[in-house]
């Protein structure tokens, strides 16, 4: 097996794990940085290391658990989210070895996202759709970090 | 005058290395049977590349011929320079998604040879490059 085998749904799934352990690692920071509108970077080394990094700061945490799946060594991974339109994010993921690389693009749903995850990830979502004029709108600015 | 003779100089010596375009040694690869590939792999690949595919594994063969992955070939963009060149071909893959492979050749003995590749997938053809992409510059 090498890089080049990965389908599309795989690294997909690989992709949203790492958010997922990134959320996992630091929920509100990792809210704060998935909220702003581009220059967020993912990466991860070959030994592992994940880094989500943004404006509002980085987060370190173990990329394993996601990339042990796959099964195949790799030098490293980094994907760029850059904002699309209303809760849409776009992202550009590439996975490299040596000589070889794969890379997905696409976006996804923000709001899909974070109501698929539990604690303060949760209660952002559910003041996402709550009237703009309402205290849980004010709640909202405080949770994704005005 | 002396500037146009530099400049005739100059596009002399970029042409001079290889008559071949990326895309047709690219087309002659890809149309190359995969057991000559394999009996072959120096003059296809440097070793980065072979030493990062398993070679005995015939997915992964399979998958270096470019044309089971990519079924319909939309458009190529290349650029080269004296001793290397990229290659980017856009179309679809088997479900008919948009994707793109983004090679790298580098020169070896007059010959282009494969130093890095990239596959690109894509959700939507809007996400595919408009122009040659060299695979360690597509972040």
């Amino acid at each position: 097996m090498s890089i080049i085998t990965i389908e599309k749904a795989e690294a997909k799934l690989v992709i949203a794990q790492l958010i997922e352990l990134s959320y996992s690692t630091d929920k509100e920071l990792t809210a704060k940085i998935m909220a702003e509108k581009g220059g967020i970077k993912l990466t991860v080394d070959g030994n592992g290391r994940a880094r989500l990094s943004g404006k509002a700061g980085f987060i370190t945490f173990s990329g394993k658990p996601a990339l042990d799946k796959l099964g195949i060594s790799l030098k490293s991974v980094s994907i760029t989210f850059s904002e699309a339109y209303g809760f849409k994010v776009k992202y550009y993921a590439t996975f490299r070895a040596l000589g070889v690389s794969l890379s997905v693009a696409g976006q996804f749903d923000m709001k899909a996202l974070i109501t698929s995850c539990s604690g303060l990830l949760c209660i952002a979502a559910r003041l996402l759709t709550a009237d703009s004029n309402s205290t849980h709108n004010r709640q909202l600015q405080e949770v994704m970090g005005k | 005058m002396k500037k146009i003779s530099l400049i005739l100089l100059l596009l002399t010596s970029t042409a001079a290395y290889s008559e071949d375009t990326l895309y047709s040694v690219y087309s002659d690869f890809r149309n190359t049977p995969i057991t000559d590939i394999k009996n072959n792999i120096y003059n296809y690949f440097n070793k980065d590349v072979y030493s990062a595919i398993d070679f005995n594994d015939p997915q992964e063969l399979e998958l270096l011929s470019f044309s089971s992955r990519m079924k319909q070939e939309l458009q190529h963009f290349e650029t080269t320079n004296t001793n290397r060149g990229c290659l980017t071909i856009t179309g679809n893959d088997q479900n008919n998604e948009p994707m793109a492979f983004n090679i790298t050749y580098s020169s070896k003995e007059q010959k282009w040879v494969i130093q890095n590749i990239n596959v690109l997938l894509a959700d939507v053809a809007e996400d595919l490059p408009q122009e040659a992409c060299c695979p360690d510059k597509t972040d």
